[in-house]
């Protein structure tokens, strides 16, 4: 609109100057008419500039762009040298330079004028156009610096507003003193009119623009936090997702602890409604978990404990304390589905929920310990009062004695003597079984299971019973298996013992009591031992193997019992996994069995197999010599199924280097073989010391009778080997050839060791003296013992040295051990000094005819070949009884 | 035997009998006469009419507390005073004992040379 009015200005200027040119001439006209036509010039140069900035503005340009054009085209439009564009900034109170024409483009942006004093500041404070014609001369202001450094004349200035607002000052400045004409400043304003519409535009735009970002920004941020949000809410729903599953998984693993502890563990509510039973409490009570949900707790107490109970957990649920022991001042019963009541243990612990509280008791049925403690207290108090028995009559038959009122030589006086040796006996008798039993029972007597031959065992008992059966004049009717069985020798011994005891005691003079083992389709030994004495009445026959049951009471004096012999047998029995019983018809007599398992029960077992390779060291070893690799595989697995230890060799060299090293107990020898014959491989053996002595058995196809007899050979199977002969044939070599059995002792005590020595080469014992530790090592080596005795003081290393090196050297680690020292060892020291077959004595806890004794007990029992004394051992045999007994408890 | 004075030892240990009865013949200068069991104790008691009788607890057939019931229902032997012999004795029994109406206690083993003091205190005799 602004262009239209200014382009109609034109217009009409230019047709009136065309009309009165028509009329006036000459110079005047001419002057006034150049004048017209400068004028005219400039006015429409300043319409062409106000035109083509409105154009550059309606097309949206840029505003650096556009404000520069603008004070290009003021310059332009005005002639001026210097033109400017100024934006006020009203809290600094000065005028921004935005654009320039004539100064430098560098203070744009940069150079502020100040309001007061300034060309520009006085417009705005007008408001209007304002004309210097003469800046130097202005009394209004004095001008900025940047038009003073410019040296400006004359300019003019009008204000750009926007809207109602002020926005800046638009100015154009010359050097020349300069008269500006309206038409001058209607272009100015026309330019700032333009510049005014322009920037309201940009202004609204950037508001716009600014809305738009805010509310970008805005919804940017927004979504963010939304995202953050749901991030985090996921996070959480995610944490109580877990933390329900895991609350779940707790609750179902709290649940199934609860469910199974053996405890009974019982809720209640305030109302002592149960509201959990778990199946502790379903064992202990006899009620399902069903049938008391939701009932009174009463239902499991005793009725007359059921008030003071209701009270008890009133009175807790009122403490402060979360959990308390029941029970303390009283003992607390349950009462059972079936009506009984039960000793108990428990404890209550509270939980207060919000609107609720739940007790909960902890119980255990103590029924079982009580049985155990009136069990041990009847125990103690029957002790106590066998103990004291003998002790009354000894205290009184002493105590008569010692006060001369009665003396010793006179009837009375010998008999209270007798009396009192009776009970003194009787009284050792009781404590030694007292702690046999204990001992046993209490797992601290070790079981020393070995493989045995069930014959020998029965022989060893019948042994040490011939003399007592003799007396009686009872007959022994033993028979004998012959089969190996797992056990504790020594215990077994003692448990025979013991029934063949009570057998001859029962028995009368002249009646027979029979001793037989068989083996039974489980895989058991079965002993029996069977009387024809009196019997035992059918209400006792239960309680027989209990602890101080005799039949008749006076059987502990009269037949020298204490009333435990046979709970000791069961004890023993028990620890071998057997069982034992009696079968008896009163006055017709009894059978008392007990079975043993053959084998160790659980043959994989590690265990099981090391026990089965230590045995193994102690079967017989047997060299088997035979070019056909058929015949050896058969004797091989012949002799292995009879636990006998099998080398084989296909020659006659290789069987001389194997005797000569490892000193088997047998050789089974072929006599046609390629290389060297079976007679030649005979011929060497018997020539070298070490060889010499071992028994030879001849395994051949030719027949005995065939050749000459010789002393060089023990035995003659033919092949086909036929089984029987094979093994008779080996045990008869194994039975009779003389054979030196060797000992090493050692012992740093010379007139012990001279004791020892003497004691043992009455035996045609092989004898070696080591007298320190080192010595002993050495000797070991060389003399490959039988058995080693073994002190543990020692000077160069003691025992304990010797056995941890033999521990480690080839076939040293199994030689049957003696240890025989002064030190009382403990399990621990015990179970470091185990070699082979390992026995301990203690010096002076046995005498040296005990040692002797012992000694040759484990010589027997590892070198079935040995030429012992026999009668020596035969006439010591009455001493076993009481020395069997001894060591069992040193053991 | 002085005064003719009688007692009876009921015990099934047949040592601690003959060194009672050596003991209480020695220094009480009474007459002893033995029993067993419960049941022989009971019978003697009836027929030789005893001043005293010591009678041991712990028995197998009939025990000490039980003889003692039946001597006291029993119309002819219910005055006699009962001296209870025992080898299993705490503070309780005692009083137990006192309370069932047994005239004394003595714990074994005893000292033989106080057993007949015991028994003239228990009952009032003098030695």
């Amino acid at each position: 609109m602004m262009i239209s009015a200014l382009t109609t200005n034109i217009f009409v200027a230019v047709a009136t100057t065309m009309i009165i040119g028509g009329v006036v001439g000459s110079l005047r006209y001419y002057r006034w008419h150049r004048h017209q036509s400068n004028s005219l010039t400039a006015r429409l140069r300043q319409q062409a500039c106000v035109v083509e900035l409105g154009r550059m503005a309606l097309a949206g340009a840029e505003a650096i762009e556009l404000l520069n054009t603008a004070v290009s085209f003021v310059a332009q439009g005005l002639c001026v040298e210097y033109a400017k564009i100024l934006k006020i900034e009203p809290e600094q109170k000065v005028l921004l330079l935005k654009a320039v024409a004539g100064w430098g483009q560098d203070l744009v942006g940069n150079f502020c004028i100040p309001l007061n004093d300034s060309h520009a500041g006085y417009t705005l404070i007008v408001r209007e156009p304002v004309i210097v014609e003469d800046l130097t001369a202005d009394n209004r202001f004095k001008g900025s610096g940047l038009l003073q450094s410019a040296h400006i004349k004359s300019g003019l200035s009008v204000p750009i507003a926007v809207g109602n607002e002020v926005y800046g000052v638009l100015g154009a400045h010359t050097t020349r003193y300069q008269h500006f004409t309206d038409d001058d400043i209607n272009f100015l304003k026309a330019i700032a009119q333009i510049l005014s519409s322009a920037i309201e535009r940009w202004q609204r735009e950037d508001v716009l623009r600014k809305n738009k970002e805010f509310l970008e920004n805005n919804v940017l941020i927004r979504t963010q936090e939304l995202v953050a949000l749901n991030q985090q809410l996921q996070t959480e729903l995610d944490e109580r997702k877990r933390a329900q599953q895991e609350l779940h998984i707790s609750q179902e693993r709290f649940a199934g602890i609860v469910n199974i502890a053996d405890d009974a563990i019982i809720s209640i509510d305030r109302n002592q409604q149960i509201i959990l039973f778990n199946q502790g409490a379903e064992r202990v009570f006899g009620y399902s978990a069903q049938e008391v949900l939701g009932c009174s707790l009463d239902i499991l107490i005793p009725l007359r404990y059921v008030g003071s109970h209701r009270g008890f957990v009133q009175d807790f649920g009122g403490s402060k304390t979360v959990t308390r022991r029941m029970g303390e001042r009283r003992e607390i019963f349950g009462r059972r589905r079936d009506g009984r009541e039960f000793p108990a243990e428990a404890s209550i612990s509270k939980l207060d929920l919000e609107n609720e509280t739940i007790y909960t008791v902890y119980l255990q049925d103590i029924s079982d310990r009580k049985q155990i403690e009136r069990m041990k207290d009847e125990f103690i108090s029957v002790v106590s009062h066998e103990l004291r028995t003998p002790l009354t009559s000894i205290h009184g038959s002493l105590g008569m004695l010692a006060s001369g009122l009665i003396t010793g030589d006179s009837e009375q006086g010998k008999r209270l003597l007798q009396i009192a040796t009776d009970s003194t006996e009787r009284l050792v008798r009781l404590i030694n079984d007292i702690l046999d039993i204990e001992r046993i029972e209490s797992g601290r007597v070790k079981m020393e299971k070995q493989f045995y031959n069930v014959a020998e065992i029965m022989a060893q008992a019948v042994n040490i019973m011939q003399a007592i059966a003799d007396k009686a004049k009872i007959n022994l009717d033993v028979e004998y298996l012959h089969i190996q069985v797992w056990v504790d020798a020594d215990k077994i011994v003692q448990t025979l013992t013991n029934l063949l005891s009570n057998a001859i005691k029962f028995s009368d003079p002249g009646s027979t009591v029979y001793l037989r083992a068989k083996t039974t389709e489980e895989q058991q030994i079965c002993f029996q031992v069977e009387d024809t004495g009196r019997g035992i009445p059918s209400d006792k026959i239960d309680s027989i193997f209990e602890r101080f049951q005799q039949v008749d009471s006076s059987d502990s004096r009269k037949q020298e019992g204490t009333g435990l012999g046979l709970a000791i047998c069961r004890s023993i029995v028990q620890q071998h996994n057997g069982k034992i019983w009696v079968e008896s018809q009163l006055g017709e007599g009894s059978i008392f069995y007990f079975t043993l398992p053959i084998v160790p029960n659980n043959p994989d077992s590690p265990l099981s197999v090391a026990i089965a390779a230590k045995t193994d060291i102690e079967s017989p070893f047997i060299l088997v010599c035979d070019d056909d690799p058929d015949v050896l595989n058969e004797i091989k697995n012949l002799l292995e199924s009879q636990k006998y230890r099998v080398v084989t060799v296909t020659n006659g060299e290789e069987a001389i280097a194997f005797a000569l090293t490892h000193n088997p107990d047998v050789i089974l020898l072929d006599l046609i073989m390629p290389g060297m014959s079976g007679w030649e491989v005979m011929a060497e053996l018997k020539q070298n010391e070490k060889t010499s002595t071992i028994p030879i058995v001849i395994c051949s196809v030719c027949s005995a009778s065939a050749v000459n007899s010789s002393d060089e050979f023990t035995d003659w199977v033919c092949k086909p080997v036929d089984e029987t002969s094979l093994f008779q044939s080996l045990q008869h070599a194994l039975s009779t050839t003389p054979k030196l059995a060797r000992v090493l002792i050692v012992e740093d005590d010379p007139s012990l060791a001279e004791i020892i020595c003497e004691l043992l080469s009455a035996h045609h014992i092989k004898i070696q003296l080591a007298q320190t530790g080192r010595e002993a090592i050495r000797l070991s080596q060389e003399f490959s013992p039988d058995l080693l005795i073994l002190d543990i003081s020692l000077p160069e290393g003691d025992g304990f040295a010797v056995v941890e090196w033999l521990k480690q050297h080839n076939h040293l680690y199994s030689v049957p051990l003696l240890v025989y020292s002064a030190k009382d060892l403990d399990e621990t020291e015990r179970d470091r000094l185990r070699l082979g077959n390992t026995q301990f004595l203690t010096k002076g806890r046995v005498s040296i005819r005990e040692f002797e004794i012992r000694v040759m007990e484990i010589l027997q029992k590892i070198t079935y070949r040995e030429n012992l004394n026999h009668d020596n051992l035969n006439r010591e045999n009455s001493n076993c009884e009481s020395l069997n007994r001894e060591e069992i408890r040193h053991e | 035997m002085n005064n003719s004075k009688r007692i009876l030892v009921i015990d099934n240990e047949e040592y601690i009998q003959e060194v009672a009865k050596i003991c209480l013949e020695t220094i009480g200068k009474w007459e002893v006469i033995t029993a067993s069991s419960g049941l022989e104790g009971i019978k003697k008691a009836e027929n030789e009419n005893p001043d005293v009788i010591l009678l041991d607890v712990m028995m197998p057939d009939m025990d000490g507390p039980t003889t003692f019931k039946r001597l006291q229902a029993n119309v002819q032997t219910r005055n006699i005073p009962v001296i209870l012999l025992t080898a299993k004795i705490q503070p309780s029994d005692r009083k137990r004992y006192a309370d069932m109406g047994m005239t004394a206690v003595i714990a074994k083993p005893f000292n033989p040379m106080d057993l007949a003091k015991d028994v003239a205190t228990a009952v009032g005799w003098n030695i």
